[in-house]
């Protein structure tokens, strides 16, 4: 397997950990705190090949 | 725990390997066939290569539903997070151009008046959650009412309104003066041109009302200016039947003049509204030839479409943050419905915090809510597809063409 992009950590991230109430809402807190990991997230410069 | 397939993975096989790009985690993997036979049929083994599904986002956790998580932190995002405030303002709704593609015939051509400058900084402090706002320059022409333009940038100074400015112009009264001293008092940091083929064909689509000799080479050095000024152009290569194949020969002109300028970009956009609009693989096809065609791929934003964030509302009509205002004080969602009041959502003396539902319990049509691209256009153009063109955005073509190629 060629990995040409990896995935993005922080939307992986966001989707897997983040916690969907009874109405199928989410915290704006919580999801901002994950948006801040994602903006942080520079690991992925280095895999960008396109 | 068990796997799923993700619901974003968009499949292209090229000959005999597969090409996976998800578009919500923007992971984009080539497989072999035995590879891909494995992927194709998740299971909980904790082997090298199913690791490697899941580190990319290919296959997740089977209890995760994907799409209603995301759909509802585009939500919460899209109501709640604060963002600076975006204005379309319409200076006018004249043009010198008369482009058989325009969405704006039959509307009042008239300027904005000088005295909505005091009403759009009240609008601004009485909406403004984050302070700032971002205007966008929209007409007919715009700079066909600078003096108006230079009214409100005068005001928003004069109340410390912190503001930055997009113009979307057809570029005929551009020129150096203008670009030198007017872009920066009105703040503009990126600018939209739109060239719909090389010279003649050009000036038979623009039909100007007073056509200037050398007028079309004047605007692609006005591009050049403002590129060295430091402002971002994106050049709009509006593409319909007719002129696909010019905009083939413009795309080559324009690669050749604009190599070097990182901040030159080209946006191809299909028009709608045609008798005989191209289909999803003729759109497809299209792009593949555009890419093909230019020695800088990266002209198209296509690496862009790759990496961009999911998106959190499918354009300004689906943010309440977001607000067109024409000429007569009308308040729309989308700017494609200036100077025609029946589409208003209110005035521009209303107060639309707390009553504005955009980005509230979004629906999509069933084709949009299981499309594989849905991160990537939110549903797309809802004035489209009221009109009954096809609503999807460029991302789809550009990403399923490069992915054909690569």
């Amino acid at each position: 397997m060629d990995v040409i992009i990896s995935a993005n950590d922080g939307i992986k991230r966001i989707i897997r950990d983040i916690v969907l109430d009874e109405n199928n809402k989410v915290n704006l807190e919580q999801l901002q705190e994950m948006v801040n990991s994602i903006a942080n997230d520079k690991g992925r410069d280095g895999v960008q090949k396109i | 725990m068990g796997y799923k397939k993700s619901d974003f993975n968009y499949v292209q096989q090229n000959g005999k390997s597969y090409l996976i790009y998800n578009t919500l985690y923007n992971s984009l993997v080539r497989l072999s066939e035995w590879e891909f036979a494995k992927f194709s049929n998740p299971d909980d083994s904790e082997d090298e290569l199913g690791n490697l599904f899941v580190e990319n986002g290919l296959w997740v956790d089977d209890r995760t539903d994907e799409r209603t998580k995301y759909l509802a932190c585009a939500e919460v995002y899209t109501l709640y997070a604060p963002r600076p405030l975006s204005i379309t303002i319409t200076t006018t709704l004249r043009c010198n151009a008369r482009c058989a593609y325009c969405y704006e015939k039959g509307v009042d051509q008239t300027d904005i008046g000088f005295s909505a400058a005091d009403k759009i900084i009240n609008f601004i402090k009485n909406h403004n959650k984050a302070n700032e706002v971002q205007l966008v320059w929209f007409g007919g022409e715009p700079l066909m009412n600078m003096s108006f333009m230079d009214l409100l940038c005068s005001r928003l100074n004069d109340e410390e309104i912190v503001f930055s400015s997009y113009i979307i112009s057809n570029g005929s009264l551009l020129n150096k003066e203008i670009i030198k001293t007017k872009f920066r008092f009105w703040n503009i940091k990126n600018m939209q041109i739109t060239l719909d083929g090389t010279e003649e064909v050009y000036k038979s689509i623009k039909k100007y009302r007073s056509p200037e000799e050398g007028e079309y080479y004047s605007i692609l050095n006005s591009i050049r200016i403002a590129a060295e000024e430091g402002v971002f152009v994106n050049i709009r290569l509006n593409i319909g039947r007719a002129n696909r194949n010019n905009i083939l020969e413009l795309v080559k002109e324009l690669d050749a003049i604009f190599y070097r300028y990182n901040n030159v970009v080209f946006y191809p956009a299909f028009i709608t509204g045609e008798k005989e609009p191209l289909s999803d693989e003729e759109c497809v096809e299209y792009i593949k030839q555009l890419l093909l065609s230019m020695k800088n791929i990266k002209k198209l934003t296509a690496g862009t479409k790759f990496y961009s964030l999911p998106r959190m509302h499918a354009c300004m009509n689906g943010d309440p943050q977001s607000f067109s205002i024409d000429v007569n004080g009308n308040v729309y969602s989308c700017e494609h419905y200036v100077g025609k009041p029946d589409h208003r959502i209110g005035k521009i003396e209303d107060n639309f915090n707390g009553r504005d539902s955009r980005g509230m319990d979004v629906r999509f049509q069933d084709e949009c809510q299981n499309c594989v691209f849905l991160p990537k256009c939110f549903g797309g153009c809802e004035a489209n597809r009221m009109e009954g063109d096809i609503p999807c955005m460029i991302e789809k073509y550009i990403i399923k063409a490069y992915l054909q190629i690569l």
